[in-house]
């Protein structure tokens, strides 16, 4: 009899349909239970994340911007290391926690392609100044900042916790933006963005 | 049984329904979300474009750098031609050169009061001009963007401010020609020494001695070319920006009058966002951009 498909009338249909429905009174609640617990419940708390993310990348891209605006390399420098003042909006998101930021100079050479970092003032060989034998070249301030987000809802537990789902996830968000003070200084006769 | 299957189907039915609106939420927030993000940038893009445009406006041509530099030649022609009718008067070998010696001083007094004149008519003239640039963009432009739900008004300028930057200082290099001159603007700390050249400082009057201390000679402030390098147009921080005249404030011309020319804009502007289906449902964001003008050009050799 196997492979003889059974043929049912609509009648048989019909209360096998009942059958199945019948259970469904009995288990919609476990259902319900199970649905929001292991599905609803850790969705929502890792949609938070991609939120935080990108408030987090937005604000890092900004403060980017704001520190290539700045008159000198080492005035840039110094604001990065004032991380308590800022920082402020970024932890003010809530479950983002900075851990740690970087601020150099890469200079790309648009004639030879060419390239360098900086980390501080005064590093940068004359080759790759304004006026240099590199130049033109492409001055950009990049930022990375290494933070941790949370989820909504962080478990404490002692064999440890699961990024992203009961524990912070470490990211690095890293910006660039064009250098814009390419002036020389009257009184030093430097370039500000070697200064 | 009957009604425990109604029941039953209807759970499901409700489920199923609060599942979709749930997810629909869920998804129309990260669109608006999305749309934020999306409009900062636009506006942080359209702000920092209006305050270059606006900032390449005060030394269109090198207007600016070259009435800096013509105001220090004439200070320079007076200091030099009080001195010569200093001679002629004090020495009687050269009396009788004295009346020769007063007409040169009377027109470089005159050519130092047209100069003047000339600098205040290019202030007037560039404020004209970015008050017709501000009156351009302060009507909404761009496009209005939707995404969803959610659209994205058109930018607008809710204020425009012309100023300068702290510690910047004039593009006037110190002539050594005149060593008294010189002396006497070292004395009165009128210059700055830089490594190659000393430059005179801006918005200060530079008063020359009596009896021409009546005759104003205000530099603005401008980037100096240094060793053939120009500074370029650029974006400055807002914290080294001093506003010296509103143009508009909370989105409405201001009226005031500037006499040193500016060196720097600044500009704020707002975009709003709004729910096509919760018409109640905004929210807005600001951004602010400074720029400073585009430095003197290097002397040609």
């Amino acid at each position: 009899m196997i492979g003889v498909p059974i043929k049912r009338n609509h009648a048989e249909i019909g209360l096998i349909r009942n059958q199945i429905g019948s259970a469904q009174i009995s288990e919609f609640g476990a259902v319900l239970f199970l649905l929001i617990s292991c599905i609803v419940l850790p969705l929502l708390n890792l949609s938070i994340i991609p939120v935080r993310f990108a408030m987090g990348k937005s604000i890092v891209g900004t403060e980017t911007r704001s520190l290539a605006k700045s008159e000198t390399f080492s005035e840039a420098i110094k604001r990065n290391r004032d991380v308590a003042d800022r920082w402020k909006t970024l932890q003010a998101i809530g479950g983002i926690t900075v851990k740690d930021s970087a601020l150099c100079l890469t200079i790309d050479s648009t004639k030879t392609k060419r390239s360098m970092i900086s980390t501080a003032p005064r590093r940068i060989p004359p080759s790759f100044l304004p006026d240099g034998s590199e130049s033109p070249c492409v001055y950009l301030l990049d930022l990375k900042v290494d933070v941790e987000i949370s989820p909504l809802i962080t478990v404490a537990w002692q064999q440890g916790s699961i990024p992203g789902l009961t524990g912070p996830i470490p990211i690095q968000f890293h910006e660039s933006s064009a250098w814009e003070n390419l002036g020389r200084d009257p009184i030093t006769g430097e370039f500000y963005v070697n200064q | 049984m009957s009604n425990g299957r109604r029941c039953a189907r209807g759970n499901m039915l409700f489920l199923c329904v609060a599942i979709g609106l749930l997810i629909l939420a869920l998804v129309g927030m990260a669109f608006w979300f999305q749309l934020t993000f999306f409009s900062n940038q636009l506006l942080q893009d359209t702000s920092e474009k209006v305050a270059l445009n606006a900032a390449q406006k005060l030394n269109e041509n090198e207007n600016a750098g070259k009435i800096n530099n013509l105001t220090g030649c004439a200070r320079e022609l007076v200091f030099s031609a009080r001195q010569m009718h200093s001679k002629t008067v004090a020495e009687a070998a050269f009396a009788e050169y004295e009346p020769l010696a007063a007409q040169v001083l009377e027109q470089s007094r005159d050519g130092a009061n047209l100069i003047a004149d000339e600098r205040q008519r290019l202030i007037n003239s560039s404020i004209v001009n970015l008050r017709a640039l501000v009156k351009e963009k302060s009507a909404p432009f761009g496009r209005e963007i939707a995404l969803f739900d959610a659209a994205v008004e058109k930018p607008r300028i809710v204020s425009f401010s012309i100023g300068s930057l702290e510690n910047l200082e004039s593009n006037v290099i110190a002539s050594a020609g005149v060593p008294e001159l010189t002396a006497y603007d070292t004395g009165h700390q009128y210059i700055k020494h830089g490594k190659d050249f000393d430059f005179y400082r801006a918005n200060d009057p530079l008063k020359l001695p009596a009896p021409d201390d009546d005759l104003k000679f205000e530099l603005s402030q401008l980037p100096i070319a240094v060793n053939g390098t120009s500074a370029p147009l650029r974006l400055v921080s807002e914290s080294h920006y001093k506003p010296s005249m509103v143009l508009v404030e909370d989105g409405k011309d201001a009226i005031g009058s500037c006499a040193i020319m500016p060196s720097c804009v600044q500009v704020l502007m707002s975009v709003k966002m709004k729910s096509k289906v919760a018409t109640q449902l905004e929210s807005g964001t600001q951004s602010t951009s400074t720029a400073c003008t585009n430095g003197a050009s290097p002397d040609p050799k």
